[in-house]
């Protein structure tokens, strides 16, 4: 809560410089729309990664991302902040090949003569481990894996809403303007999405 | 139900703080008395710390730089818009194509709305008529030389200028007679008759048609050496107008003069009021002792100035002969003619550049 309210203190100016930047992209500017791809790569980045959970594909999803505000981004009104707008675009591209994933490890599943490798599948389907004092045991990395497959495994509209508030740390508005979701879905989904990924880590760690 | 499941669902609200009232305070008693749910609300807040812990990803080196170079790729098609609007094979290639028919047209145009000035442009040489001096009347002469000298009379109205120069335009011999027949017509205003002129309303073909009847009875052969000029003029727009009319009322004061004034009003019919008046010859009258032998002469004389279409016409008293001889001839058959007797001429030659003119000789006894 802490986090979104300091978010919130610096949208103004955040804001009016990014309008400034947008009209001068709008006119043509390569430069302006450069300094907003700088500004907002890495949060576009995490958020494309925290959602298909592939480095690579978040990347590549980015960019594409990036590609499409500018082909667009001359029809950008400023109806909602640049930003919402941007994460709207990376979430778009996050769906499609999040379905893309789906589809080709569906194709690779189904065949018998290229089974898929091990270990390229984003959940790990292992049981979950009963030991209690596996916690404190385990790397950190390994612990970020963890949380990062009970992520993947949350439906798409409650891991996007878990991922925008509680890694991103955006405030409900910024939720709902870039969801376009009404208040009380962005809570709920966000709710039952801690709920389902407490369970899921304490599935995989026994106890938190 | 189990009051411990109830509460659970609350805890996520209860995290976000946004459960008040009654609801909370029941919801705390709670969790001091339940171990289970104290444990469901710790766990909530480990996974929430956990997910607020995961460390940033950083993007790769270079990424703005990928990235850019993508977006300038797509960037030459957006600044390209415009030169795809003039892509030679899809818009370049059509205007130039209509700018030059544009061109085209426009030149058209200029050329034909100023043609009908273009004779008054030219040289005062150019536009006198070729009439030597020394046959035409001092006072004609006069008359005559100065037509650059009366612009106003001669540019006929602009909503005219087109139709007067259609396609077809038959070259010099037309400009040289409107020409000499705009420059006349503004000296002979006055002395305009009224079975000639009319109204100015009134058809120009009446005029002609009057003027000729009478002329057709006249003796002496018709010769036309302008007769290939007959198709266009005798067949004059009816739109031309007042200008028009005017401009062929004009041609007869030039040809006629004295007593053929009152003859010509009836001196023209059905080949055409212009061809009519290009045809008709000059008349030189020649006073001689002995017609036979004078006109004997003459003949040989229009022979060897290489006059054409030489026709002699014999009465019990006078020879006529007609024929068409070339203009710079001209001064040096009057001068042969002069030796023959006394040359009396009319004075007056289609004020043209043709290069025949049309004379007619009437060879006549001396009277006492």
């Amino acid at each position: 809560v802490n986090r979104s309210n300091t978010q919130e203190g610096t949208i103004r100016p955040l804001a009016d410089e990014d309008e400034f930047l947008v009209r001068s992209a709008q006119k043509g500017d390569l430069r302006a729309f450069e300094a907003l791809v700088e500004k907002y790569q890495k949060k576009m980045l995490n958020l494309a990664y925290r959602l298909l959970g592939d480095y690579e594909e978040a990347c590549d999803a980015v960019q594409e991302a990036f590609l499409s505000a500018f082909r667009a981004v001359g029809k950008f009104r400023g109806e909602a902040k640049f930003s919402s707008w941007l994460y709207g675009i990376v979430l778009n591209q996050a769906r499609n090949r999040l379905k893309q994933i789906a589809s080709r490890e569906r194709r690779q599943a189904l065949s018998l003569d290229h089974p898929p490798a091990p270990g390229s599948q984003r959940l790990n389907p292992d049981p979950p481990s009963l030991e209690s004092s596996v916690l404190a045991q385990l790397e950190k990395k390994e612990i970020e894996e963890k949380v990062q497959d009970c992520i993947g495994q949350l439906d798409e509209g409650y891991r996007e809403v878990l991922v925008l508030r509680d890694i991103l740390g955006h405030s409900y508005e910024e939720i709902r303007q870039t969801l376009k979701l009404p208040d009380g879905t962005v809570k709920s989904r966000l709710f039952r999405a801690r709920e389902s990924v407490k369970n899921c880590l304490k599935k995989g760690f026994g106890d938190l | 139900m189990n009051p411990c499941q109830e509460f659970e669902k609350r805890l996520p609200a209860y995290q976000e703080g946004l459960i008040s009232g009654q609801d909370l305070k029941d919801l705390e008693d709670h969790l001091r008395s339940c171990e289970p749910c104290r444990l469901a609300l710790r766990d909530l807040n480990k996974t929430q710390d956990l997910l607020g812990g995961l460390p940033e990803v950083a993007p790769p080196p270079w990424f703005t730089q990928k990235v850019m170079a993508r977006v300038r790729e797509e960037a030459p098609g957006k600044r390209g818009l415009l030169r795809k609007l003039f892509y030679p094979l899809h818009i370049k290639i059509p205007l130039e194509a209509m700018a030059s028919i544009l061109v085209v047209i426009l030149a058209v145009y200029v050329f034909k709305v100023n043609e009908p000035e273009m004779p008054l442009l030219r040289t005062p040489s150019e536009s006198v008529s070729p009439i030597p001096k020394d046959l035409a009347h001092p006072e004609k002469e006069k008359e005559i030389a100065p037509v650059p000298a009366a612009p106003k009379a001669t540019i006929p109205p602009p909503s005219l200028e087109p139709k007067t120069t259609p396609r077809g335009r038959p070259g010099e011999e037309q400009d040289a007679r409107q020409r000499s027949g705009w420059a006349l017509e503004d000296m002979k205003t006055q002395e305009r008759r009224p079975s000639a002129g009319g109204s100015p309303e009134q058809p120009a073909r009446e005029i002609p048609k009057e003027l000729f009847a009478n002329k057709m009875e006249e003796p002496g052969p018709s010769v036309a050496p302008l007769k290939k000029m007959e198709p266009s003029e005798s067949k004059p727009a009816p739109a031309l107008g007042a200008a028009m009319k005017e401009k062929d009322r004009a041609h007869p004061e030039v040809l006629e003069s004295g007593e053929e004034k009152g003859k010509s009003a009836s001196a023209r019919s059905t080949v055409g009021q212009t061809a009519d008046i290009e045809t008709r010859p000059s008349r030189l009258t020649l006073q001689v002792r002995d017609v036979r032998e004078a006109a004997r002469k003459a003949l040989d004389l229009l022979q060897q100035i290489g006059a054409k279409k030489v026709h002699r016409e014999t009465t019990p008293e006078i020879e006529i002969i007609t024929a068409a001889v070339k203009s710079p001839t001209i001064p040096k058959l009057l001068d042969q003619l002069k030796t023959l007797g006394e040359v009396r001429g009319k004075g007056q030659f289609p004020p043209t550049p043709e290069e025949s003119v049309l004379i007619r000789i009437e060879i006549v006894p001396i009277t006492p």
